[in-house]
């Protein structure tokens, strides 16, 4: 054990493939739209209900990732993977079609690390060949159950967040040359600084991810400057803010471009979408296309992916209860990244 | 944009208050009977913009417009008024409104000619100032 | 950092509502949907018999309508979204809440979905609606009865 919650992988387990199933939404104002694997023309995905659709996104996602990895499904061993809708229902439904051993998982949207902290300890373990991990959300399924129906006017404020409509999976196999590889994986505490607002998710989830950072830095011996980026979930323009304020406040050098937000970036900072993006499949579609594709090419070498999850229900906000929030973190190396 | 709004607000301003041009017209009565009306209506009111009164027969409809800020009391007026009107004609059938509707109604009573059908007309009118809801 | 210093630095980097452009938005916006009402009740005066008093009811009837094809077409959250409460508040906002529960429930069935949840937004206004009505009703009562005020 290196330190609490902190999880040291000697066998390094790579990420073979990677694949992004997305909507419309994300096709049409999405600056990663062109590094997804497929686009639905419609919130739909040609299904009948948005959680079939959101089903439908997991399933394809799945497939596409064994495509990309030259595998079929008789090959992988495990599902891992979560979404926000009440007892998972999509995912548990996409599971079902597969066919394939299954764990759900909830972080909220810190699913996407979680998944691959538990796919990266199954191969750890040597219990697996390939686990496909991931997340998804659907905006209209999420919105419906967390906020109002899609279509009812409210006066969203300028620190709320859109969820995202993608499901993000990841095929992981042992350590093999040339894939980014899991080093390490921090499992976050909840922490919960009494925030109550559900339409500022972001200011409430930033303590929980510099929490996880903190810790992650200090088992890893690491500076932020030895990472080639570091990007947080969904914390959104405001999350984001607080996030970098605490970590320049407790002594780390903040420096623009290593330090990025899937939410945030999701939608090219348009003010339409408010704070940016967030959901399950935020982080999933970010760290699946883009961080992936960008360790492919060589750009970056060491990566830290801290996507940060808001534990709340809506029952658990209506009676006034505050917002706990968690942050899983996820260090990805490519080549051999010695140790530096 | 601007230029534009501002434009637009002057107009608004001009029309509203160019409305009201407080006359009071009677009609179908006796010349004292039509300056009774008016000094009934004229006596007491600054709250009243203009008026129509017809006399049709044993009938007598009167509408009058009640300046914006009286509406509240609209209900009222119109009672007030019913009662004075009464007093000074104890042998008409007086109806009295202050509603636009009715006083629509009542001012184009005077286009039609033949008896038969103002008569139908002005049971109309009483009927639907009647009407509750 | 503990509780007291992150919510105050929370307050200093969330956005501030801007409680007075929101409020000029939502005055016009009431304003407009306001006067739209008005255009349609004169509509109904000019051309049928109803009276200012019983012109009420079919104006309220359209603009619940109008607001049914718009929540329908997607546009009148983009509405909402500029004015805030000046378009929550008219009866165009009840039956947008309404109508968006019953659209969003379809999927579920027309019993249990549409019928079940069609009042889960709008509820609320009826059960308070009929509430205050009582209230100020009762309110009225005694004060006529002690003859402060007539009816």
């Amino acid at each position: 054990m290196v330190a609490r919650g902190v999880i040291r992988f000697g066998s390094r387990p790579a990420i073979r493939a990677v694949a992004v199933a997305a909507g419309p939404t994300e096709n049409k104002h999405s600056p990663f739209s062109l590094q997804f694997d497929r686009l639905y023309d419609s919130d739909l995905c040609g299904q009948k209900t948005n959680e079939q659709a959101h089903r439908k996104l997991i399933e394809d996602a799945c497939g596409l990732a064994l495509n990309k990895a030259g595998k079929t499904i008789s090959d992988a061993d495990y599902l891992v993977c979560g979404d926000l809708v009440n007892e998972m229902t999509p995912s548990n439904f996409a599971a079902a079609t597969t066919g394939l051993p299954y764990v759900g998982l909830f972080s909220a949207c810190a699913t996407s690390t979680s998944a691959l902290a538990y796919a990266a300890l199954l191969s750890e373990a040597g219990a697996s060949t390939l686990v496909l991990a991931g997340a998804a959300s659907h905006h209209n399924a999420i919105e419906r159950q967390f906020r109002y129906p899609i279509e009812y006017g409210f006066q969203k404020p300028q620190n709320a967040q859109w969820t995202v409509t993608a499901a993000g999976i990841a095929a992981v196999t042992p350590h093999e040359e040339g894939y980014p590889s899991i080093r390490q994986a921090t499992i976050g505490r909840v922490v919960d600084y009494g925030l109550t607002d559900p339409l500022n998710m972001g200011a409430a989830m930033a303590p929980a991810a510099f929490d996880t950072f903190r810790r992650h830095l200090e088992a890893a011996g690491a500076e932020p400057e030895d990472y080639d980026v570091i990007i947080t979930g969904d914390l959104g323009a405001i999350g984001t803010q607080l996030f970098r304020n605490m970590a320049s406040e407790s002594g780390y050098t903040v420096d623009g471009d290593r330090w990025r937000d899937a939410g945030k970036e999701f939608y090219g900072e348009d003010p339409s979408f408010f704070a940016g993006a967030s959901g399950a499949g935020c982080s999933a579609a970010v760290y699946f296309s883009d961080v992936y594709n960008r360790m492919m090419e060589g750009e970056y070498r060491r990566a830290l992916l801290m996507a940060t999850g808001a534990l709340l229900s809506p029952l658990s906000f209506q009676q006034g209860e505050s917002i706990p929030c968690t942050c899983h973190a996820i260090e990805l190396v490519m080549g051999e990244g010695e140790s530096r | 944009m601007k230029r534009k709004l501002a434009i637009a607000a002057a107009c608004l301003l001009l029309a509203g208050c160019g409305a009201g041009n407080g006359e009071i017209r009677v009609s179908g009565g006796k010349p004292d009977e039509s300056l009774k009306v008016e000094e009934v209506l004229k006596e007491k009111d600054d709250r009243i913009t203009s008026a129509v009164a017809v006399f049709v027969q044993e009938d007598l409809l009167v509408v009058v417009e009640v300046r914006p800020l009286s509406r509240f009391s609209k209900a009222k007026i119109e009672e007030e008024l019913t009662k004075k009107m009464e007093k000074a004609f104890p042998d008409q059938t007086v109806t009295l409104s202050a509603d636009r509707k009715i006083y629509w109604e009542t001012d184009k009573l005077d286009e039609l000619e033949e008896e038969d059908k103002l008569h139908k007309k002005v049971e109309t009118i009483k009927s639907l100032s009647k009407e509750e809801t | 950092m503990d509780r007291q210093a992150y919510s105050q630095m929370e307050q200093q980097v969330t956005p501030k509502v801007p409680l007075g452009l929101n409020l000029m938005k939502a005055f016009l916006t009431g304003g407009i949907i306001c006067a739209i009402g008005e255009g349609v009740m004169y509509f109904y005066m000019y051309f049928f018999d109803f009276t200012e008093r019983t012109a009420g009811n079919p104006t309220v009837a359209t603009m619940i309508f109008i607001a049914m094809l718009l929540t329908g077409f997607g546009k009148y959250k983009r509405i909402a979204q500029f004015g805030g409460a000046g378009s929550a508040v008219p009866v165009t906002g009840f039956g947008n809440a309404m109508i968006s529960a019953a659209i969003e429930h379809r999927t579920e069935g027309y019993v249990l979905g549409v019928g079940g949840n069609m009042f889960k937004l709008a509820g609320s206004v009826i059960v308070f609606g009929v509430f205050s009505a009582f209230v100020v009703a009762l309110i009225k009562t005694i004060l006529v009865k002690f003859g402060v005020v007539g009816w």
